[in-house]
């Protein structure tokens, strides 16, 4: 009965955590559309269930391969980003749980803009002008490697079109 | 002090009347609106609910109107045991009527109860459970399915 009552359906799958709404996206159009909708993706972040309890980051480059930030109370509302080794990271989005970073680099205005996001290998695709995040929930890598307590990786560093271009920030709830 | 104890007369569509103090109906917001709209003088009727799922809602008006002295997790409690009792079918009913009857927390609790019995399942159970066709095509599902592989790695 509910399940083809959409905007009941919505109250309870923005209760859900990601990774179940990503899995339901196969259950039918309707769910697919739901759950894909920027607007649901919104809302589903603003709940408070999509409180992040820690940022893992891992960079493709450089010495530092990976990094956990435990977002506790001590260090709400936002991090540094220093160990990034990027100038002036900002937040441009968020979306269940992914956050895309900004860092405006020295020199002319733009010119050594990066973007903090996951470039699909596939090029054509890359969101990076007025990308929703939504689009990076459907690309995000499976991670092998355990990360020990309590919580899950589901991102991977990217690859830009320059060494220091372009990273995929992935915040998940501590299970 | 006469108007915290004036009484909101509920009917449910299967007949059934209840009397509902005022502090308790308000909970609703629909009845709220209802009230200050000097609508509700005489017997509400409910054209969707039953008065099992009416009782259940007032229940929880009660309880919520009642233990407003109380402790944050006090009610927390009341609220996870309120919940814990109510099986699947029940709680689709209890949404539609807190839906209708803008009873925010209570829609709140219940869609949290529904996720959190639904999260750990396959796209086939949830199919199942919610009776829903799957109106993909085997390859576009298994496209989709591709995209998001890591997230069917899950356990039971």
């Amino acid at each position: 009965m509910i399940g083809y009552k959409e905007d009941l359906l919505t109250e309870i799958l923005v209760h859900l955590p990601t990774k179940s709404l990503l899995r339901f996206k196969v259950v039918s159009k309707q769910w697919m559309s739901i759950i894909s909708c920027n607007k649901f993706c919104l809302a589903h972040t603003r709940s408070i269930h999509a409180k992040p309890s820690a940022l893992f980051i891992i960079r493709k480059y450089g010495a530092c391969k990976g990094m956990l930030l435990p977002l506790t109370r001590n260090c709400i509302p936002l991090p540094c980003f220093d160990f990034l080794d990027a100038p002036n990271v900002n937040i441009l989005q968020s979306c269940n749980g992914l956050l895309l970073c900004v860092s405006d680099g020295y020199g002319p205005a733009r010119a050594n803009r990066s973007y903090f996001q996951r470039l699909p290998n596939k090029q054509k695709h890359s969101p990076r002008t007025g990308g929703s995040l939504s689009y990076f929930l459907s690309q995000i890598p499976p991670i092998s490697s355990g990360l020990g307590d309590g919580f899950e990786a589901d991102l991977e560093g990217a690859q830009g079109s320059t060494e220091r271009s372009s990273y995929l920030l992935q915040r998940r709830p501590c299970c | 002090m006469a108007s915290t104890l004036k009484k909101i007369i509920l009917k449910s569509c299967d007949g059934k009347i209840l009397e509902v103090e005022e502090a308790v109906a308000v909970q609703s917001q629909m009845i709220k609106n209802m009230i200050e709209d000097d609508c509700a003088n005489e017997e509400i009727p409910l054209p969707d609910i039953t008065g099992e799922i009416l009782s259940m809602i007032i229940e929880y008006c009660k309880m919520h109107v009642d233990g407003e002295n109380n402790s944050n997790n006090e009610l927390i409690a009341r609220d996870a045991d309120f919940i814990t009792r109510v099986d699947l079918n029940t709680l689709y009913y209890l949404i539609v009527a807190a839906n209708f009857l803008n009873v925010k927390s209570l829609l709140d609790l219940t869609c949290q109860r529904v996720a959190d019995i639904i999260k750990g399942k396959s796209p086939e159970e949830i199919r199942l459970t919610f009776n829903i066709k799957n109106d993909f095509t085997p390859e576009e599902e298994e496209e989709i399915r591709k995209k998001n592989a890591w997230a069917f790695d899950y356990k039971d």
